[in-house]
């Protein structure tokens, strides 16, 4: 019986359907993760001057999957903006997804060993997936959402953060 | 999360109090309909070597994934040679094994399915072997007595089995071909229904005795088992999440004589099949072995095959649910658990023995946020019995029987409470709790524990634990043999076994580095043990160890993500045993004061390889077993060493995701074939000359290969 499991559930079950703001610019985050592939590290200064948009997921989390399409398609729209997803977990069972799926529109990384620490880093002491965080081009936390995302958000979001971005027609 | 001037839609835990509804479903659901919010992924999902999941007691998690990986087969070969825990051999003609936690006997580590402890001294003897890994999501290791508030007899811990929720359509085969006839074929498969998932488990395993030496005589027993299981889960069912299981095992074993023809066996009496003369320090002789006492050979061995067999058929049913239910700012928790367990048994130099147990496992908790604090309460009611009939001598024809000599009956009705609250900008998390059972032969026991994590940073963490626990001792043979042939065991001056214990983990989790270092303390009182009853020339008196025994251990666990496509993990552990040999008898088993391990995983596109090579350092055989008073020696009539040496073993395995469909893996065990048999027997003498099979320190099995296929159809 994992009682601090059960308080991070009941505090999903409001924060499921809320987002975050920005209300303190802090220093820039910084991240070094393998990519899904295992040829190389990737970090966020590989991404200089752009604003970051990072999906945390994991392929056994149904409502990650379900906001996975319309991530795929804002990629491709705001060309200005980075996206980046972070698989948390296994290697081999995020690569057993990955290779079901068509080509991703942005790169997959894999989330370190144990999760706790970026989670908490990047505001989810929750652990609550799906996780996603929007940095400005400073690379400073501006908007945060726990749950799927929706067009809407995203739309509002990187108006805020990123609001010299460009949309791909 | 102020850390960066954010609040998560602007909330707090005690924010959350009043906003909380009941009825939303926050579970892993697959149904668009009931798609649940969010999934927790508690911090451990990736479940490597040195990670703890995000949760107040410290807990590693293996996963899924990493079990398929390990190429273990069933639960003591998945958890063996990882930092702080192993699986202790215990005999070498019945392979008896159990999990150790801290390097405490195996007996005080508590095994439960979903959070349901419904595994006993009778189950872990033999059943451990049974436990598979299909339709498993994780195994959790929370070391520590008082880990966990519904399971208080852990002394040295907990590992707590999840099953899965499956979350689509799919079947997986599995035909796997080894070393020593080894063959397993297995299937999983897995159905959603409308707000509910469906599981099938089934598997078939053999392998073959071993004998590495040329005695005749196995170092591991042969085995054929066959494990059936089903699982439910339904999403909401009057407003519960129903999680269901039931298994049902089998498993024939025979070790002593080689071979899988049992019945032959029994009927072997005379003769001597086997060769006293081979392996190291042995006897000068083929059909006996030079008496310690007297310089002289002893009579030659008569008893046949059956005369050092151990033939073991086990049966289990086990069911285990839970159901759980929000409720307003909270939840309620159902939990039940049912376990009947068949063991006949024939020990040729002891006795034959059948033992017939059952176990019900009740609870009933509620969960609630009152302020900031969520607040536990509940109640438990255990139940477990233990019947038998044992014939000794075994001779033909068979004596009388003795009737329930070690029987017992256990009712445990008890009732607990727990508080949880975070301080300090969740920097603080404290969880209290207490619980008081009452046991119908041992009365009331209270058992408290604490525990305290304070985040120092984001990225690292300490955790302190404080906690007692209590086991009724069971007078199973899981102590000693002795009992087989027992007329009666009087268990008047018995006494419940208690354990306190203090831990401290520290905790980093970075992006490429991830480690922990513990700290132990653990002090049993009350120890059981069997000894000559002095009232009764035929029974046995089980009685409380004058003196307690203590370990205090420290361990450090590492993995650094050195590429993008490797990692390595090194873990380092040490032991101080602190007891008084006479007052245990030679009843602990050996441990070793110092273990070394280092791994490299090796992750590129479809193929994964990791090698492990673990350094086991030398056992004070002399203390465990206690010279002193019982010396041991080898066939040769000379003393055994007082210490055993260290050793390395190293295990590496391949898999390769060949499609999204076929999977291939090849794992070989013990690579360099490192086997105690070839360096010290298991095979004993006491002073008298009497044969003993006991003497362990090493791998008992040398290097095994196992290649296979998984098939997935999804």
């Amino acid at each position: 019986m994992q009682v601090k499991t059960t308080a991070i559930l009941l505090l999903c079950c409001v924060l499921g359907q809320g987002q975050g703001h920005a209300k303190d610019l802090g220093a820039p985050m910084q991240l070094e993760l393998p990519d899904a592939d295992g040829s190389r590290f990737v970090r966020l200064s590989d991404f200089a001057a752009r604003p970051l948009v990072l999906n945390f997921w994991r392929s056994d989390c149904p409502p990650c999957l379900q906001e996975m399409p319309l991530l795929q398609q804002a990629a491709r729209r705001y060309t200005d903006a980075q996206f980046l997803g972070i698989a948390a977990q296994d290697p081999l069972a995020a690569h057993r997804f990955l290779i079901r799926q068509t080509p991703m529109a942005y790169p997959q990384l894999l989330a370190p060993l144990e999760t706790s620490g970026i989670m908490r880093r990047f505001g989810n002491a929750a652990g609550a997936l799906p996780y996603t965080v929007v940095l400005d081009a400073r690379h400073q936390m501006c908007r945060t959402h726990v749950g799927a995302v929706d067009a809407a958000w995203l739309e509002t979001a990187l108006a805020v953060c990123a609001p010299s971005r460009q949309t791909a027609n | 999360m102020d850390r960066h001037g954010l609040t998560l839609g602007g909330l707090t835990l005690s924010s959350v109090a009043l906003a909380l509804v009941s009825g939303l479903a926050v579970a892993q659901t697959e149904s668009p309909k009931t798609l649940a919010p969010v999934v927790v992924t508690n911090g451990g999902a990736m479940a490597k070597p040195g990670a703890l999941r995000d949760d107040i007691t410290a807990t590693e998690s293996i996963g899924a994934p990493e079990m398929g990986k390990s190429g273990a087969t069933n639960l003591p070969e998945l958890l063996k040679n990882r930092p702080g825990v192993d699986v202790q051999v215990e005999c070498s003609v019945c392979n008896t094994r159990n999990i150790t936690l801290n390097n405490l006997p195996g007996r005080f580590t508590t095994l439960m399915v979903d959070g349901v402890p419904i595994f006993s001294s009778v189950s872990n003897a033999y059943g451990l072997d049974m436990i598979g890994l299909n339709g498993l999501e994780r195994v959790d290791i929370s070391r520590g007595a008082g880990t966990s508030l519904i399971a208080p007899e852990s002394l040295a811990g907990t590992v707590n089995l999840v099953t899965l929720r499956p979350t689509r359509d799919s079947a997986e085969l599995d035909f796997g071909l080894g070393s020593h006839g080894f063959q397993r074929e297995s299937v999983y498969a897995t159905k959603l229904l409308q707000g509910a998932a469906f599981s099938l488990s089934a598997s078939k395993q053999k392998q073959n005795s071993v004998d590495g030496i040329g005695t005749g005589i196995t170092q591991s027993t042969g085995y054929g088992r066959q494990q059936v299981g089903t699982g439910l889960v339904v999403d909401d069912i009057g407003g519960f999440a129903l999680k269901v299981r039931l298994d049902h095992l089998e498993e024939k074993r025979m070790g002593g004589p080689l071979g899988g023809d049992y019945a032959g066996v029994r009927a072997d009496r005379s003769g001597n099949p086997f060769d006293f003369s081979k392996g190291p320090n042995a006897s000068p002789d083929r059909n006996s072995w030079i008496n310690p006492a007297t310089g002289a050979l002893v009579s030659a061995y008569d008893d046949g095959r059956f005369g050092l067999a151990q033939i073991i058929f086990t049966q289990r049913n086990q069911l285990v649910a839970t159901a759980e239910k929000p409720i307003t700012n909270g939840k309620l928790r159902l939990a039940f658990g049912y376990a009947d367990h068949h063991q006949d048994s024939w020990y040729g130099g002891d006795a034959d023995y059948f033992g017939r147990q059952k176990q019900y496992y009740l609870e009933g908790s509620v969960q609630r946020l009152v302020g900031a604090t969520l607040l536990t309460a509940g109640l438990s009611y255990r139940y477990e019995d233990l019947h038998s009939l044992s014939y000794s001598p075994n001779s033909l024809p068979l004596p009388a029987p003795a009737i329930d000599a070690d029987a017992y009956v256990y009712r445990t009705p008890g009732i607990f409470t727990q508080a949880y609250r975070s301080f300090f900008d969740e920097r603080l998390e404290a969880n209290a709790s207490l619980r008081y059972d009452h046991n119908n032969v041992y009365g009331g026991i209270t058992t408290p524990r604490l525990n305290l994590l304070w985040h120092h940073t984001d990225e690292v963490s300490s955790r302190l634990a404080l906690g007692t626990g209590y086991r009724m001792p069971t007078s199973f043979f899981e102590l000693d043999h002795a009992v087989l042939e027992a007329s009666a065991v009087d268990r008047s001056q018995a006494k419940a076994e208690k354990s306190q214990n203090i831990s401290y983990a520290w905790n980093y989790a970075g992006d490429r580095l991830t480690t922990t270092a513990t700290a132990n303390h653990t002090r049993i009182k009350n120890m059981a043990l069997f000894v000559a009853d002095p009232n009764n020339s035929t029974g046995l008196l089980l009685q409380p160890a004058p003196s307690a025994y203590t370990v205090n251990n420290v361990d450090f666990t590492g993995t650094w993500q050195a590429t993008a496509r490797d990692a390595i993990t090194l873990g380092l552990e040490g032991y101080q045993y602190r007891f008084n040999a006479t007052d245990f008898q030679g009843s602990l088993f050996a441990r070793p004061k110092y273990r070394m391990s280092l791994a490299l995983d090796h992750t590129e596109g479809p193929w994964n390889m990791n090698i492990k090579a673990t350094w086991t350092g030398p056992q004070d055989l002399a203390k465990f077993y206690d010279y002193a008073d019982n010396p041991r020696y080898d066939l040769n009539g000379q003393p055994k060493p007082n210490k055993s040496p260290g050793f390395w073993v190293v295990d590496s395995h391949v898999n390769y995701q060949w499609s999204k469909h076929v999977a291939a893996y090849l794992g070989v065990n013990n690579l360099f074939n490192y086997q105690q048999a070839k360096k010290d027997s298991f095979l004993w003498l006491d002073a008298q000359g009497a044969i003993d099979v006991t003497h362990i320190w090493g791998p008992n099995l040398g290097r095994t290969m196992v290649a296979g296929v998984k098939i997935s159809f999804d």
